[in-house]
This record gives structure tokens, C-alpha cells and sequence, in this order.
């Protein structure tokens, strides 16, 4: 009888030892792959986000147009124009003042980390503004404010703008009368609501005649004055 | 890196994008039959020739026997030499594998970190467009009568630790206009840091008393140079006293020139802004510069 070979297991050879070495880095490639790929897609949803959130910081409202006819040491005369949310105009006048600087004021009321704005008067630097001109009735409609109408806004938010524009109506009819020596009901209402009266400069930088500068509203609240 | 290492990654890359678009694409895959519907046509089409040359040389026509053959023929005999090379082609495609998900997997590491650089740079222009500069305290020290009493300390923006001057005083009226130059610079200037919005308070009246007959703050020197950018020598950080006065000179001909400055690109707005509110005894205010532009106020301590 033939002795039976005991058998050895044979050594892995080279070659199949650098396939399987080839196999692991195929693997290893393909999942860092498929990993990159996902984690771009995130980097990717990032960026839109963030790109979307500067244009939101730098996105502006105009309310109101405005375009100096003529002027000179004593006299100052405006045309003034009032736009809608979906920029559609909805008032105009034209006026002459006392004075050689312009000054429109603005009330800007803080709602929800949003601010929204109201053109309230215009005066110059020759007229105190509680005898200014008065801007509320140019948008007044039945108590809405229709600087902020759009046929997107629905009932709660005009109900809602209506309450906060007869509360602004009220609190300058109790400021702008200096016989009222005590803070009253509108400011605690209002709490955080301040003026913003941007103006041409005569030392350094008029309104020029004939141009049509827009009065813009930033979303944190700023007021800037741009040629249109 | 080494140019050569770089070279080479570039060209892993390549190879990698190539053979992922040629294996991958329905543009490629379309490339890929139509090269080898060409070789093998070109192919046939030297059998045919070679077939009928050879039954030309014995006096016989090649018909359509001997061409069906010869098609049957050459297409088997292809058949036949791309099984033998099986292995080879197996590994062939193997190494382009190999290659391909090497490439691919480099470029999106490219891909990822110049993605993580837009991300800074983004987060970076949010940031400083989101930033809100303190102008000046105000603390309203009484309202009598109708006439307000008030301190105000002034802050150089650049220099927010401390303020850079103060002024106290009294006015007729409760509703107090803090008159202010304001210079938007450009969005590209703000947004990439170059430059912040500025401030120069100037003026104070109130709802009762007109701009021309409010109180200067004595804001400016003779030279028209805003006090509150008025430093020392050992006070000034980071630039030479000469640079920095050069500097604000700069500042005064901006302020100046509006219409220099716009064609410049450099400024966006200049223009006077008075931020006001109703004041009673105690309100302590913080009136700000936003940087995308315009001044605001908030209560300093909301109560």
C-alpha cells in the first residue's frame, strides 16, 4: 500500500497575493469615492444656502422715489413718488419748502427680526419736523398702508399692518404735539420703533436737480438714499 | 507639490475623466461602438479585397458565396483572437478601472476642497455684511418740561473698545434727531473686508428744532477731518501716523467728491441720515452702522 502524502497547504503565490492587494484598493477607491461624491453634494447645498442668505442680506425695498425740481438759498421744491410692494406707483405731490437741505424721514418698526418701513415726513433744515409735511395720507387706504400691498398678502397680514399703521398714525399725532408732556399708550405699543431722516449735506453733497434718487430700505433696517 | 508629482496627478485625472466619460457617457459609449464598428469594417473590408484579388488571380469572379464566406470567416477568425486574449483584455480592464476610480476619486477631492474655500469665502462676506458697527451711546440723562438732557459718547467704528470722545447737552424737544454723515462703500468693499460703512455724527436737533438751529457736536477740525479719527501717534496700531493721515485725508476728499468716488467704484452712497426716536429720563441708546448700509438704534440694556 501506497503511504498516503500528507498534504502542506501551498503558500498564497504572488500573484494572487497582489490581486487581492489590488481588489482592497479597488474597494478602498471606490467607497472614498462614493464618500466624496456625497460629501460634495452636501459642500454643494452649503454654498446655494449661503449664497441664498447674502442675497437675502442684500435685497432692498423702494417705497419711495423722489426728484429735486428746483432749489436755491431759501427754497427748496420736490416731487415725490409712492410705490406698492410690487412696485406699482400709488401716489404723488410736488411741493416747495423754506430751507436748502431735504430731509426725508422715515419710522422704521422692528417685527420678527424683520423691519418694516414708513415714510412719515419731509421737512429741510430750515423746518423742524414736527412742522414738516406730513406723508401718511399720500398712502393711506382706509387704513392700510398700501406702500406694503401686493396681491400675495393675505388677510391676517393686512389686518396686521392696518393695526401697526394706526398705532405709527397715532403716535405722531401724540409726538408731533408739544403740549403732550408725558409718554403715552402708542410708545409702549411701539417699544423699539425709531426715525431715520436721511438728507442732502450743503457742505459736502446736494440732491441734484433733475435726478430721481430712491429712498432704500435694508433688511436690518438701514436707510440709504441711491440715484436712481 | 513637485511639478512632476502634480503632473502626474493631472494626468491620473484625465485619464481617469476620459475613461469615465468614454464608459460612462451615452456620448462616449456612442464613440466607443463607432470606433469599433470602424475597425471592424475596415478589417472586413481588407479580407474582401485580399478574397477577391486572390480569385481575380485564378480567373474566377468572387460572387456572393465566396463573400459571405469571406465575411464568415474574418468575423470568426476576430472572434476567435479576442477570446484568446480574454486574460489580457480582463486585465486591461482592470488597470483602466483602477485608473478611472483613482481619478475620479483625486478629482473630487479638488472638488471638495476648493468647494470648502467658497464656503469660507462665503461665510466670510456674510459675516461681514452682517456686521453692525456701535457710532454712539446715549444716555438720556432727563426730559423736563420738554427740553432733554443727554450724554453722548462717540466711537471711532474701526475702534470699538472705547469711545473716542464725549459731549453732553440739552435740547428742546423729546424726539432727538442724531444727525450723522453716513459712506456706504461698495458691497464687493464690505463684503470682502476691505472697507467698513462709516458714521460721523455732526449734528443734534429734535422734532421741535430745525437742522440749521440744532447743536454741533464739533465733529470736524478745521480741515474738515472728523475728530473721532483724531489719534495719537502711539494710539494708532497697525499703520504709520502718517500713513493713517494720509489715509483720512483720503476719507475727507471721498467725503468731499461724491462723484469722484462713485466712478471710482469705491463708494456706493453719501449722504446725511438723522436716526431719532422719542426719549424719556434713563433710555440708554446704542445708534449703529449697519454694513450693508444706513444707521439704525436699539435700546443698549432692553428693559
Amino acid at each position: 500500500m501506497r503511504a498516503t502524502k500528507k498534504s502542506v497547504p501551498a503558500k498564497p503565490r504572488l500573484g494572487t497575493l497582489i490581486r487581492r492587494i489590488w481588489l482592497v484598493f479597488i474597494l478602498f477607491l471606490l467607497v472614498s469615492g462614493g464618500f466624496l461624491g456625497f460629501y460634495l453634494v452636501q459642500q454643494k447645498r452649503i454654498i446655494q444656502d449661503l449664497e441664498s442668505r447674502i442675497e437675502q442680506v442684500k435685497a432692498t425695498t423702494i417705497p419711495l422715489r423722489f426728484m429735486v425740481l428746483s432749489r436755491s438759498d431759501e427754497e427748496i421744491s420736490a416731487r415725490f413718488k409712492f410705490y406698492s410692494a410690487d412696485g406699482k406707483e400709488i401716489a404723488s405731490f410736488e411741493r416747495a419748502w423754506k430751507g436748502s437741505e431735504l430731509a426725508i424721514d422715515t419710522l422704521v418698526v422692528p417685527i420678527k427680526g424683520k423691519f418694516l418701513a414708513f415714510p412719515v415726513r419731509v421737512f429741510t433744515d430750515a423746518i423742524a419736523p414736527n412742522k414738516g409735511t406730513l406723508l401718511f395720507p399720500y398712502y393711506d387706504r382706509d387704513g392700510m398702508p398700501a406702500i406694503f400691498d401686493s396681491p400675495t398678502l393675505d388677510g391676517e397680514l393686512r389686518s396686521g399692518l392696518r393695526d401697526l399703521f394706526g398705532a405709527l398714525k397715532r403716535m405722531e399725532q401724540f409726538y408731533g404735539n408739544p403740549e403732550n408732556k408725558n409718554p403715552g399708550p402708542a410708545l409702549s405699543v411701539l417699544g423699539t420703533v425709531f426715525g431715520n431722516a436721511v438728507h442732502d449735506i450743503n457742505r459736502f453733497w446736494r440732491f441734484e436737480i433733475g435726478i430721481v434718487y430712491d429712498l432704500v430700505v435694508h433688511p436690518d433696517g438701514g436707510i440709504e438714499i441711491l440715484p436712481e | 507639490m513637485g511639478t512632476n508629482e502634480q503632473l502626474v496627478l493631472d494626468g491620473v485625472k484625465a485619464l481617469g475623466g476620459l475613461l469615465v466619460f468614454l464608459f460612462t457617457s451615452p456620448l462616449g459609449l456612442g464613440i466607443c461602438g463607432a470606433t469599433g464598428l470602424v475597425m471592424v469594417s475596415l478589417r472586413i473590408g481588407v479580407a474582401l479585397r485580399s478574397a477577391a484579388l486572390t480569385a481575380r488571380a485564378a480567373g474566377e469572379r468572387l460572387g456572393i458565396p465566396g463573400i459571405l464566406l469571406t465575411l464568415a470567416d474574418t468575423l470568426l477568425g476576430m472572434a476567435g483572437r479576442l477570446l484568446v486574449s480574454l486574460p489580457t483584455l480582463i486585465l486591461v480592464a482592470a488597470m483602466a478601472m483602477t485608473v478611472a476610480a483613482l481619478g475620479t476619486t483625486l478629482s473630487r477631492i479638488d472638488e471638495s476642497a476648493a468647494a470648502a474655500r467658497r464656503i469660507q469665502e462665503l461665510s466670510t462676506v456674510l459675516k461681514n455684511l452682517q456686521r453692525s458697527l456701535k457710532v454712539a451711546d446715549v444716555r438720556v440723562l432727563s426730559v423736563d418740561q420738554g427740553r432733554t438732557s443727554l450724554s453722548i459718547d462717540f466711537y471711532d467704528p474701526s475702534v470699538p473698545s472705547a469711545p473716542a470722545s464725549h459731549r453732553d447737552l440739552e435740547i428742546q424737544g423729546r424726539d432727538i434727531y442724531f444727525d450723522a454723515i453716513v459712506l456706504n462703500f461698495d458691497y464687493s468693499q464690505i463684503a470682502g473686508g476691505q472697507k467698513i460703512n462709516i458714521a460721523i455724527p455732526y449734528r443734534v436737533f429734535s422734532d421741535q428744532v430745525a437742522q440749521r438751529d440744532g447743536l454741533p457736536l464739533g465733529a470736524m477740525d478745521s480741515q474738515g477731518i472728523p475728530l473721532v479719527f483724531h489719534r495719537g501717534d502711539d494710539d494708532i496700531y497697525g499703520l504709520a501716523p502718517e500713513v493713517y493721515r494720509s489715509r483720512l485725508k483720503e476719507l475727507v476728499d471721498l467725503i468731499r467728491n461724491d462723484e469722484v468716488a462713485r466712478k471710482a467704484g469705491i463708494v456706493r452712497s453719501l449722504y446725511g441720515s438723522a436716526i431719532h426716536r422719542p426719549v424719556k429720563a434713563g433710555d440708554r441708546l446704542e445708534i449703529r452702522i449697519e454694513q450693508t448700509g444706513g444707521l439704525t438704534v436699539r435700546d443698549a440694556f432692553p428693559f
